[in-house]
Formats: C-alpha cells, structure tokens, sequence
C-alpha cells in the first residue's frame, strides 16, 4: 500500500502541472484528433502540457498532426507537442505509446486521451479538485458519457448520446475485479503519491492495457471515485473503433468485441482471478461518507471475483418497449416535418402557391 | 474568398478568464480566416459590468452600454453596427463563454457561401444541440444563436432579432421568420464551437426568463394551447400567482397561414427532432 507520497519525476515537474498524453495511431483518424485536441485546448484547466504521441508516423501523418496541433489556440500556460514514436510494424502499440507518453511527462498530475474521445471542459478542475480535496487518493475519476458516430465522408456526425455511462450509483474500486468501468480518459493520477512502479502500461495486454494498469494501481493506491456519476468525458463508438466491431449501421447499438479484445479478455482473466485490491479503512470510510449508495450495494467480492467473464457494459439502448415508441414516433414527426419544410422552404413555386391559397381563404371568426 | 466578417458579442458579467479564452481562440481562427482573405473584426456590447477583454490585434469595436437590455436587443445594437460598415458581408454572433475552433469562422464562411440566404450555425462542442440536422446539406428546423453566422441578406430582410425576448427563444424565432420569408437555415457540423452548457444547474430566475420567452414565442406564433402550458408551469413553479400577473404580451402576432408547416411546437422540448 502506498502511504508515502513520491516526489516529482522531474526537475521541471511542477505542482500544479497536468500532463495529457493523446495517443493516435493513424492518419485516418485525423479528424478525430482534431476534436479531441478541441477538448483539450479549451479547458478550465490551463497548466496543461499536451503531449501527442504519434505510433510509427508518415512524414505526411506527422507534418499533419503537427499542423493540427500547432493551429489550436493553447491557453497561455498550456504547451503541446508532438512526438513520434517508432513501433514495430505490426504491432499494436498503444501500451507503448501511453508508457513513452508517461516517460516524457514533466506534470505532477497526468491523464490520457484516444485520438477518437473527447473530454469536457471541467474534467481536469474538477478531478484536480478531488485529488487536492482528497490527500490520501492517487487517482480521481469521473463519469463518461457514451455518444454514437458516424464517422463516413470524413464527418463526424453524433447520431446519439447516452445519458449513462460504464458506472452506477454503487460503482467501487471492487468493481474492477468484475471487469473496467473507467475509461482511460475518465481520470487524473497524481504521480507525486504513485508508486512509479505501478505507472506503467503492459505492453503485451492491448487492448485492455488500460484495465490491466487500473487494476494494478487499484491494488495498492487508493481511488478516488466521488465524481463517478458526474459526466466529465465522452466515450465515442464509430465503425473505426479498434476493439469494437459494428455492422455499419450506427443507427442501431450493434457494437460487438473485436478478435483482438476477446483474445485480451482472455488474457486479463487470470490477472484478473489472481488480482487482490487493498482497501484502507479511511479510504472504505470516505466512499461510505461520500456515496452512500455503495452501502446499499451488494458486498464487494474481497478475495475472489465472479467467475464467469462479464463483457464491458455497453449501454442497453432501450431498456422500455416506450423508447421504441417514442423513437418510431420521432422518426414519423421527423419525416412529416422534413417534408413539409423541404416542400415549402426549399420549393419557391409550390410554397408560393400553397400560400396564396391560404391567404385566400375567409378568416373565420 | 475575400469578404469582411464582424463577430459580435454580447457580455453579461463574464469572467476574465472566459473572455481570455474567447479572445484567443477568435485571434486563432481570425488567423485562419485571414489566410483565406476573410476579414474579422470584433463588436462587443456588455449587458452587465463592463468587461475585461485582453488587447488582440482585431479591429474593435465597443458600442456604448445600456445597461442590461436583454440579448437580443444587445445583438441587434451588433447587426447595426455592422451593417454600417459597407464592406460587411456577414455578422457571427457568439457567446463570450465559448470558443472558436481554428477553422471555425472559415467553415461558417463556407457554408454561407454555399447557401448565401441562410443562417448558419456553428455546431456546440463538446454538448451539442440534440435537434436533427440533414447530414447533406445541413438544413435544420432552427439554428442556435450560441454560434451563428448571419449573411447581409438576412439581416436586412429580417432586421434583427425580435427584441420581446429578454433572453432565449430569440434565435427560434428568428430562425422560424428566415424560413418564412424564404431564408434557409443550416448547421455547419465542422465550424465547432466550444460551449459548456453540461451539467448547468437550474437556477429559478433564468427557468422564469426561459419559460417566459417560451410563452411568448407561442403567443407571437398563435400557438394558444402551448402558451396555456406553459403558463400553467409558470404557475406550478410558483413564478406568478395568477395568469393576469404575467407580464403583457404584445399585440403584433405571425398571420402567416403557413407559419404552421414552419413552427416545432410539435416539439416542445426542443422545437425540432431530436437525435437523442
């Protein structure tokens, strides 16, 4: 268990310091990138040190992210750059672009972004405000909402959000015996109280190498997990996703797990089995005193998780046969109304005529 | 391109640090816009105490406050003001507590120079407005006025916002009398603009503002059931006593027979189908 808080990694390591390292993987998601720099570039939070690691780029990746990155208008404390990081072809290299993201960082607080999410402008006020109003918690996180995108010509068109995430109201660091509910955006780590051991990526677990470091930083450091509820980022699934499949049609929750992620699954499940998580007394006091709903939770498997593998939640788009309704009844108002407007606003003559009709019909009275 | 944009602006008691961030991120997409030979200026009129803006190197203007006047009104001091300026091709109306995108006040450009009788929206980031939009050409039922490019042609055939509504329901209203009088209405999904409206907490002064500009959109577009609703929230949320203590609502109502087909109050939480 760490008691001890570690100081700085570096000279220049400030304390107030947010390092994001935004790991990007290809070209095509150039688009992607650019809102997620958007996110960045416009936080509450302005001691911010942006550092975009680029896997095994083109000249023509590089120049462009480059580009993209010099464009934004950074806060006035803010710095961002652009690292290139040679990865074996063929490899997946996301552990490592994350592990050479943390060996370059210079703030004491560090955080993470795909190239395809996005975070809200107070995610990092608001976590960095847990973490100072916490002492004793090494990691603060936050709610991620869920949005669905549509990615095809280039733009992207949210065609639908989730009010909910991965947590509930009763979400503990336990739960990460059962499989991950925080995505790797959804929180800020204080290296000043990690064991710099525990910060570290497994570079053989992609694409649950974020599961397999939370649950490795959850065994000895205390979460801090107020915040859970609170939507503070976004999780966005596209038919670019990496670890998820979709059967192109966004309008529909048709995301199924890659070949790649089942194998992972497998992988993580005995590291999950053997897993063991430490909870201090002060830190199961704090989450009573603060989220009383885990009280009311079932008990919290303390030695072994449930055996049968639970797949990573995915919000249930319907969970009422009214939402079908409802969505059957928006598309048909959505279809009248779109043809009444193109009928009148965009057909001069027809919308004309139609009016002189009207206009000239005896009022009423 | 070649063409002269003005952004205008209207602060209510915003923070330093708001308007630091707006201001940085207008010079940034204002450099954008330059390398395409648009050119952008700022208006600023303050509704609330004066505000602190950092010196850029934009033209500026800042119009004479008077006092807290509601945002339309201040947004049409705005629309005035600029089309004064004979050069003026188009006024972008944003709001001091968002952001540009670099590329956004090019893209809201472009978009307007694909359909130059159109008011054209800049799509909210990271929240946006749930309310459908055609992927293809961006026509929408309404267009927000957090971000919103309003071309000469529609300024001088619309004159500006309807100065009834203090604060919200203006750009529906605006974006219902566009579509009435033959003026198009569209989302430019790539000009982003940065507004954080998640997680706002409600706050009973601004519900009552917001419901009151509901009640009077419908009473200026004769829809008598939706203004008796909202009426009766006014009621229940214990704004008013008594119907007779709402304030009056002024006589000139849309006679339009097609302000029908035009109006969303078949939508009433957000005036248009909604994505989500």
């Amino acid at each position: 268990m760490v008691s001890a808080h570690y100081q700085s990694p570096g000279a220049a390591s400030a304390a107030s310091t947010l390092s994001v390292i935004v790991r990007s993987c290809s070209p095509e998601r150039l688009p992607f990138l650019d809102e997620a720099l958007f996110s960045l570039a416009t936080q509450e939070w302005t001691d911010l040190e942006v550092l975009v690691m680029l896997q095994s780029p083109t000249e023509a990746f590089a120049s462009a992210a480059s580009a993209l990155t010099a464009a934004f208008a950074w806060p006035k404390h803010a710095s961002a750059r652009v690292l290139a990081v040679p990865v074996e072809a063929g490899a997946d290299g996301r552990a490592h672009l994350l592990n050479h993201g943390l060996r370059n960082a210079r703030g004491r607080y560090v955080a993470f972004l795909d190239d395809d999410d996005v975070v809200y402008p107070k995610i990092y006020t608001r976590l960095i405000g847990r973490l100072r109003a916490h002492p004793a918690a090494s990691l603060a996180a936050g709610g991620c909402r869920m949005a669905q995108v549509d990615d095809r010509n280039g733009q992207t068109f949210i065609a639908k959000k989730y009010p909910s995430g991965f947590a509930h109201a009763a979400s503990s660091k336990y739960d990460l015996l059962r499989d991950n509910f925080i995505p790797v955006h959804a929180y800020v780590v204080d290296r000043w109280r990690c064991d710099p051991a525990a910060l570290r990526f497994d570079e053989e677990a992609p694409p649950l190498e974020d599961y397999e470091f939370l649950l490795n930083l959850a065994a000895g450091h205390t979460f801090d997990l107020d915040l859970i509820l609170e939507p503070l980022c976004e999780y966005r699934m596209h038919a670019g996703n990496s670890i998820w499949v979709n059967d192109g049609d966004v309008g529909r929750q048709a995301l199924t797990p890659s070949l790649p992620l089942r194998r992972a699954r497998h992988t993580m499940e005995s590291k999950r089995l053997a897993a063991r998580l430490v909870m201090t007394y002060e830190e199961w006091a704090h989450t009573l005193a603060h989220r009383p709903a885990v009280a009311h939770a079932p008990a919290a498997p303390l030695e072994r998780a449930p055996a049968p593998p639970v797949p990573l939640p995915v919000p249930s788009p319907a969970p009422a046969a009214s939402s079908d309704v409802d969505l059957q009844m928006n598309r048909r108002l959505h279809q009248a109304a779109r043809w009444t407007y193109r009928t009148l606003d965009r057909s001069g003559p027809l919308g004309r005529a139609l009016y002189r009709l009207f206009a000239r019909r005896p009022k009423s009275h | 391109m070649g063409a002269a944009i003005w952004v205008g602006c209207v602060t209510y008691n915003n923070t330093p640090a708001e308007l630091e961030r707006f201001s940085i991120s207008l010079v940034a997409a204002a450099r954008q816009a330059a390398a395409r030979d648009v050119r952008v200026g700022l208006i600023v009129i303050d509704n609330g105490e004066v505000s602190e803006w950092q010196p850029t190197d934009l033209e500026e203007i800042r119009l004479p406050s008077e006092g807290n006047i509601g945002f339309a009104a201040g947004a049409n001091r705005i629309l005035a003001r600029a089309m004064a300026d004979p050069q003026a091709d188009a006024v972008i109306l944003a709001n001091p507590d968002g952001a540009f995108h670099p590329m956004s006040l090019v893209r809201l450009w472009e978009a307007s120079e694909g359909a130059p009788r159109a008011l054209i929206e800049g799509r909210q980031f990271p929240e946006e407005h749930p309310k459908a939009y055609d992927r293809v050409t961006g026509a929408t039922l309404w267009a927000s006025g957090a971000c919103l490019l309003l071309p000469r042609a529609v300024i001088e055939g619309l004159g500006g916002f309807d100065e009834r509504f203090f604060l919200y329901m203006e750009d529906v209203d605006l974006s219902w009398r566009a579509r009435l009088h033959g003026f198009g209405v569209r989302m430019a999904p790539r000009a982003l603009f940065m507004h954080d409206v998640l997680g706002r907490p409600s706050r009973p002064p601004i519900d009552r503002l917001n419901l009151l500009s509901q009640r009077a959109l419908a009473h200026k577009w004769r829809e008598a059931s939706i203004q008796r609703r909202i009426e009766d929230e006014l009621l229940r949320r214990g704004f008013y006593d008594a119907r007779e203590d709402m304030p009056e609502l002024p006589g000139d109502v849309i006679e339009d027979p097609r302000a029908v087909a035009i109006t969303g109050f078949v939508y009433p939480n957000h005036w248009a189908p909604g994505r989500w």
